[in-house]
């Protein structure tokens, strides 16, 4: 195993330690976290016989096994600015309906309060 | 469903709010608020939050003013104005834009064709008449609009981004604007189509005066309302 493997590893690992102790959601933790788990033993994998990634892009039909790495690469980042970009969507949603809120409420607030002020004005 | 042939004006149309979008208009609303006041005595300015004072020069004119505490865009504005309308017994909704394109008259005018002819939405539309001049590249982005719309929406309208309608309160309860930016013309009309409710088009003139077409929708614009109503 050559140094560049054994960092390669540590990173790995590191990163997805992290990320299973912070990932969002309740529902779909777990299988979130399994699907970390699985990630990081296939990376290791990879990273210790990357004869088995070669063997694997032929069986596709592609040359090397670091161009199959890119083309999943790519599509995963894909996948990733796409859910990305729907979570975004929601959360701006969220915070339509509460800026709306607030200023319906501010509305009322000052409408209320014009109110009691023109009620004290004419019993004075 | 009330007898529409009761329902007479009464002057300053007293079951009407006037609903305007308002983002950075301090120049020019709040002429369009004491141009619209004789006629309509309910106006609110929903200021979506504007950096040049426009909220307070509307309240000056005496218009009710809703503010967004961060900027939404129009669409999220015109859902604001509709529920603080609907909150206070609106009978009608009037919107209309800060940027005085339109006229009074158009508004009263369609505002009772509503009332007697039992109409839910009232569009205005710039071309049904010749008395607007849009330019040549303006025609073009919005009959191209129009005709996605008719196309997304099986209505049949001549212009669909007008920023004058009507719109009784039993069809307002059932519109709830999503698109925060600017395809709501659209949300509008699809929504609408499908509540089945009677609706129609009225001839309006859009006064396109410098102000307005510095500030008016340019071609960008448009392709993002095009992308808007195909990706949904």
């Amino acid at each position: 195993m050559s140094i560049f493997q054994l960092l390669l590893i540590l990173g790995v690992v590191l990163i997805a330690a992290l990320a299973v102790r912070f990932l969002p959601g309740e529902r779909s933790l777990a299988l979130k976290r399994i699907f970390a788990i699985l990630f990081v033993l296939a990376a290791v994998l990879a990273i210790l016989f990357p004869n088995v990634l070669t063997a694997i892009a032929h069986a596709f039909g592609i040359g090397r096994g670091t161009d199959l790495l890119l083309y999943v690469f790519i599509v995963a980042v894909m996948a990733f600015a796409v859910a990305t970009i729907r979570a975004k969507a929601r959360s701006d949603a969220r915070v339509t309906k509460l800026a709306r809120a607030v200023a319906l409420m501010d509305a009322r607030n000052r409408e209320q309060n014009e109110r009691r002020d023109r009620e004290d004005g004419r019993d004075s | 469903m009330t007898d529409p042939a009761s329902e007479t004006a009464a002057p300053g149309n007293p079951d009407t709010w006037v609903v305007i979008p308002l983002y950075n208009e301090a120049t020019v609303i709040g002429g369009v608020v004491r141009d619209l006041l004789p006629s309509f005595g309910k106006v609110v300015c929903v200021d979506d939050g504007s950096t040049d004072g426009s909220g307070g020069v509307a309240a000056e004119a005496g218009a009710r003013i809703v503010t967004h505490p961060i900027n939404l865009g129009q669409g999220a504005a015109l859902q604001t104005g509709f529920e603080y309308a609907l909150e206070r017994g609106a009978r009608y909704v009037v919107t209309f834009d800060a940027d005085g394109q339109h006229r009074v008259v158009d508004a009263v005018a369609m505002l009772d064709r509503s009332r007697t002819d039992d109409l839910a939405i009232v569009f205005g539309s710039r071309f049904l008449d010749d008395r607007t001049k849009p330019g040549f590249l303006k025609k073009v982005v919005l009959k191209t609009a129009v005709a996605v719309t008719n196309w997304t929406t099986r209505t049949r309208l001549t212009d669909a981004h007008n920023g004058l309608r009507v719109i009784r309160e039993d069809a307002l309860r059932r519109i709830h604007l999503r698109q925060d930016r600017m395809a709501h013309g659209t949300e509008i009309v699809v929504q609408l189509g499908r509540t089945g409710l009677p609706y129609a088009e009225q001839p309006v003139e859009v006064i396109y005066s410098e102000y307005s077409k510095a500030k008016g929708q340019s071609l960008l614009n448009s392709v993002n309302i095009l992308i808007d109503l195909i990706i949904r």
